[in-house]
């Protein structure tokens, strides 16, 4: 099995809408998220985005790279920078120089601040 | 909600479970799914999924809690095995680690998680906790 050299880069528009969605979908209800007005006393100044959710945007473009493949995947990644609520977020990878299995992988906004950062391992199930 | 009951630095200790939480893959979760990422056939659940659900599972498995805690890092390691939309997720929650460096509260929190008898997630959640 061979994998491309970049995984596809997908794009989502965070919005209160999709926060709210996020908080029902993971019972993340952390005011950093959802309360301007405590979000304002902390050191982010307005709501932030669950960083899972930038996570996931990573996941499923992972999935559509790797789309019916079996696969086990192997992700150790650090939030870097918030994402402010209605920021735009665009997540993808590239496989590293010289290696088979290993991406960088990334979120990032759209001026380059990069959001979330990490590797990736792709372990082929025959 | 008694002050004391609070799930703060000082009470957690390696090695500590939290329970299992029985999470069901139900139809109002996959419509929250396909509200924010789109289109998601019934016979595959996103692995991105997997992690909400283990974000659901940390939740509501350490409450009450402070406000303001902080998502630092993740580890995750998926196995080949694909629950699918309306399978039920267990997921074991545990304290492996905490420290205290320049005045930040780390806490790292053990995940498993399994549809029956097999193994679909395990990962570390590496948090920074509010107090």
């Amino acid at each position: 099995m061979s994998f491309p050299a970049t995984l596809k880069t997908l794009t989502l528009e965070t919005s209160s809408a999709t926060t709210q969605a996020y908080a029902a979908l993971s019972h993340d209800y952390n005011p950093l998220h959802l309360d301007a007005d405590f979000a304002a006393t902390t050191a982010f100044g307005a709501p932030i985005a669950h960083g899972t959710m930038a996570l996931n945007l990573l996941m499923q473009a992972i999935s559509e790279t790797f789309a019916n493949q079996p696969i086990r995947e192997h992700l150790d990644i650090r939030f870097s920078a918030p994402v402010k609520v209605g920021e735009t977020i665009l997540a993808g990878g590239e496989r590293r120089a010289g290696e088979a299995d290993i991406y960088d992988i990334w979120v990032r906004k759209p001026d380059g601040t990069t959001t979330l950062t990490g590797t990736l391992h792709i372990e082929a199930v025959s | 909600m008694q002050g004391e009951d609070i799930w703060t630095y000082r009470r957690f200790e390696p090695g500590q479970t939290f329970g299992v939480v029985d999470i069901q893959m139900d139809p109002i979760k996959h419509a929250n799914w396909q509200d924010i990422f789109g289109p998601s056939p019934e016979e595959t659940l996103p692995r991105g999924m997997l992690v909400a659900a283990m974000m659901e599972a940390y939740i509501r498995a350490i409450q009450p809690r402070p406000k303001g805690n902080i998502h630092a890092a993740q580890t995750l390691d998926f196995t080949d095995h694909m629950p699918r939309w309306g399978d039920t997720i267990s997921i074991a929650v545990s304290c492996q680690a905490k420290e205290e460096k320049k005045g930040r509260f780390w806490v790292d929190f053990g995940i498993r998680a399994a549809v029956e008898e097999n193994r679909v997630l395990s990962g570390t959640i590496r948090s920074i906790w509010a107090q």
